[in-house]
């Protein structure tokens, strides 16, 4: 194969149109040959697509039959399933007040991630005022009060749901892994064992089978009186899954501080917490910024597996959408939606990780 | 230059028993470690106090009995034969057997996918790298279990078993699986297959006894290539002396399906390729950061003593880029054997899927919950151990 470089590739990129091509597509004969031939594969792949979505797509007012005999997308079916696989059982007349969560969700989470919104102490004060105001105004949208219908948690379904199992999971989450990234350094030995072994533990077991355990074990292995809803089982279970994976990753930035550091924080006579507080933890949250990321997308990809003790997020709803005897047999056009949701989603998030590291990176370099 | 401002600390610290014992580090540290250990035994004591309360208004009682029990289920597609009158510990076997088979098959397709496209990844030709680029991003950033679905989803737009397609031979392809021939085995077949084993094992033999001579001498052994004919030769020889005859048991269509023959799952294929392409994606940056990992200076000299670049990629590049790749890649691949639970959703009858039929059937949560818990963990620690039984094989050894 010669055409592999053992070092990253370094595309050319001055010179015209023409230059560019020979250079970086027809400079050797095998890398010729490959272009043409994965060009036509390419080709090939990307009109498939166009006539599946375009060409064939079969838009409102269709039926399934209408759907089969053009052989495309059954645009139809996501026109009359959208708002289920969004939304799901949220009570259909409220659905906007979701929408409108979701929106404001976001906005939030897009507006915290410009470095300029906590780049000083003041805007940070404000920032943690924004985000507490803006929970309670999500919190009231999705249950009601305030002359809004109420609307019980378990008509939460789809996307906000997916939404709120990763943000409460990974936030939850992140606070036990650093309780147990810092219990697995301790100089103590019983508070080490019980860190090494819940994380090894909960490394050892797949999540769904974690989901399974909740799902069937909490309610024996609790007072009877004592009924945990199926949604914080849930949740419950994915937190408790997620630290283990955190805490190490937090462990690992902890690794990374040299031994001075904590010395110095010993010789200024801070205590324990203070030392952790003020001088470790947060140069460790900086070196490990980006896997945590890493953890982030893993974890909102992760949500789907509620599906297996029957709640409805937005991989459910989607399953649910496909079960309509109206529309049996179609699946592609569901799961093609959603797949873009996820896509664009996680897709973001490791943009925006590679970003930031880039830009602490050179941050570092200037100081 | 001793200015301490008052004298009073140090004669704190000096003096035992100024400070109260309870400021004492080590005092504080017992009872720290003590009320911890005191947290955790009371959450277990509490659950079991509950449990105790349960099992009696269940109508349960703890203990192993129940793995003698017959299963009465069904599991479709096992590699044992287990039916549903064999007891649930068969059972539990053949869900394990399922996991581990689905497991090795994604592991090795996860390798060669992760292989060619961190290779496409560092292609000179752009277009190329920009394809393995964007495969990459897409199987990562799209949910396992809808990737799972999907390919499942696919395999319910193949023919019925009526209209089969028919590539080769007697082999059918439909949405209930694929169906092949298999040879059907006497005992001289059997024989054969020792034959042929006992043969193996002699290759293997002077392949490493050749390859520590050359280690030792310089001089290359021909003995490996006298006997590779043999391997194959001898069991030949045998059926031939027998005349057993070659028969094949072929897949027919009866009623509504085939019988006879093997099958492949369209569950056991999704569960594999799924798996697989989402792995690859990770496998391939970790592939990808490893032969990026491998010193320049490797390269430069191996260039300058001439080797092409087919024995620059195979002989110097990837032996070393092993080294750097083998520990993550071990922690993927033990996420992708704990992944292959979630064939439970798509109806591979893996070991979560096992579980849950023997819950229902027998309503063993706690048991059967801790038998998954066991044989998962084990899984974990034996892939691990092989694995770094492997990578200090691999070590480098200085000279």
């Amino acid at each position: 194969m010669s055409a592999i470089a053992p070092t990253l590739p370094t595309h050319h990129r001055a010179g015209g149109v023409v230059r560019w091509l020979r250079a970086n597509l027809f400079n050797t004969a095998t890398n010729s040959l490959i272009t043409l031939l994965l060009g036509a594969v390419i080709v090939r792949f990307a009109l498939g697509w166009w006539r599946w979505l375009v060409t064939n797509g079969t838009w409102h007012p269709a039926d399934i039959r209408k759907c089969i005999d053009a052989g495309g997308a059954c645009w139809a079916f996501l026109q009359d399933k959208w708002r289920l696989i969004l939304f799901g059982v949220f009570p259909y007349d409220e659905q906007w007040r979701a929408g409108v969560a979701l929106l404001v969700f976001t906005a939030l989470v897009v507006g915290t991630a410009l470095p300029a919104s906590w780049a000083t102490a003041e805007r940070r004060r404000w920032l943690a005022g924004i985000w507490v105001a803006a929970i309670g105004l999500i919190v009231v949208l999705l249950s009601g009060g305030f002359g809004l219908p109420r609307v019980e948690a378990r008509f939460w379904s789809g996307l906000p749901l997916t939404v709120m199992l990763a943000f409460i999971g990974m936030i939850t989450a992140f606070g036990l892994a650093v309780l147990l990234a810092l219990g697995r350094q301790s100089t103590m030995p019983v508070i080490r064992w019980i860190s090494v072994g819940y994380v090894e533990l909960v490394r050892g077991v797949p999540l769904i089978s974690l989901l399974f355990m909740a799902n069937i074990m909490l309610p024996i292995v609790l007072p009877r009186d004592l009924v945990v809803p199926n949604l914080m089982r849930a949740q419950l279970a994915f937190i408790l899954f997620f630290a283990a994976y955190m805490a190490e990753i937090i462990r690992g930035g902890l690794q990374a501080i040299p031994q001075g550091q904590y010395a110095a924080a010993k010789a200024l006579g801070l205590t324990y917490w203070q030392r952790m507080r003020a001088i470790i933890l947060p140069q460790a949250f900086r070196i490990v910024i980006p896997s945590l990321v890493n953890i982030f997308i893993a974890g909102f990809k992760d949500t789907s597996l509620v599906v297996y003790v029957g709640m409805t997020d937005l991989l459910g709803t989607a399953q649910a959408a496909k079960a309509d005897p109206k529309w049996y047999g179609l699946f592609m056009e569901a799961y093609v939606f959603i797949a873009a949701i996820y896509l664009v989603v996680c897709a973001s998030m490791s943009w925006y990780s590679r970003w930031l590291e880039r830009r602490l990176a050179a941050s570092e370099r200037r100081s | 230059m001793a200015i301490i401002p008052t004298t009073a600390p140090v004669a704190r610290v000096g003096k035992p028993g100024a400070r109260p014992p309870w400021r004492r580090p080590w005092i504080r540290a017992i009872i720290w470690q003590a009320l911890a250990a005191l947290a955790v035994a009371a959450l277990f004591g509490f659950f079991v106090l509950n449990v105790r309360e349960y099992l009696p208004r269940a109508g349960l009682a703890l203990g192993w009995d129940f793995l003698r029990f017959p299963a009465r289920f069904d599991i479709d597609d096992n590699f044992i034969g287990a039916t549903a009158r064999d007891p649930v510990w068969i059972a539990f076997l053949a869900g394990t057997t399922n996991t581990i088979a689905v497991s090795i098959v994604s592991i090795a397709l996860c390798t060669l996918f992760a292989l060619s496209v961190a290779l496409a990844r560092l292609s000179s030709n752009w277009l190329l790298s920009r394809s393995a680029l964007v495969f990459i991003e897409t199987v990562r950033n799209i949910p396992l279990l809808l990737q799972l679905l999907f390919w499942y989803g696919l395999s319910t737009l193949f023919p019925l078993p009526r209209d089969a397609w028919q590539p080769i031979g007697s082999v059918f392809v439909t949405n209930r699986g694929l169906f092949h021939p298999t040879p059907v085995m006497t005992r001289t077949h059997y024989v054969a297959l020792l034959v042929f084993v006992v043969g193996l094992a002699a290759l293997v033999c002077s392949l490493v006894r050749a390859r520590r001579r050359r280690i030792a001498t310089g001089v290359a052994s021909t003995t490996p290539w006298l006997i590779l004919p043999l391997v194959l030769i001898a069991p030949a020889l045998v059926l031939f002396v027998s005349g057993a005859p070659m028969q094949w048991d072929a897949p027919v269509l009866r009623g509504f399906n085939f019988v006879g023959g093997g099958t492949i799952s369209p569950e056991f294929v999704a569960v594999a390729v799924g798996l697989a392409v989402y792995q690859s994606g990770f496998t391939a940056e970790t592939i990808r950061s490893g032969i990026l990992g491998v010193k320049r200076g490797q390269i430069e000299a191996a260039r300058s003593l001439g080797l092409k670049p087919s024995q620059l990629l195979w002989l110097v590049v990837m032996p070393q880029a092993l080294r750097i790749v083998i520990p993550p890649m071990t922690s993927q691949y033990l996420s992708l054997t704990k992944s292959s639970s979630l064939g439970v959703i798509v109806g591979y009858p893996e070991l979560m899927r096992v579980t849950t039929a023997v819950i229902s059937e027998t309503g063993r949560a706690i048991e059967c919950i801790a038998i998954i818990m066991a044989i998962y963990l084990s899984l974990s620690l034996i892939t691990s151990t092989l694995m770094t039984w492997y990578d200090r094989r691999m070590a480098y050894v200085e000279r």
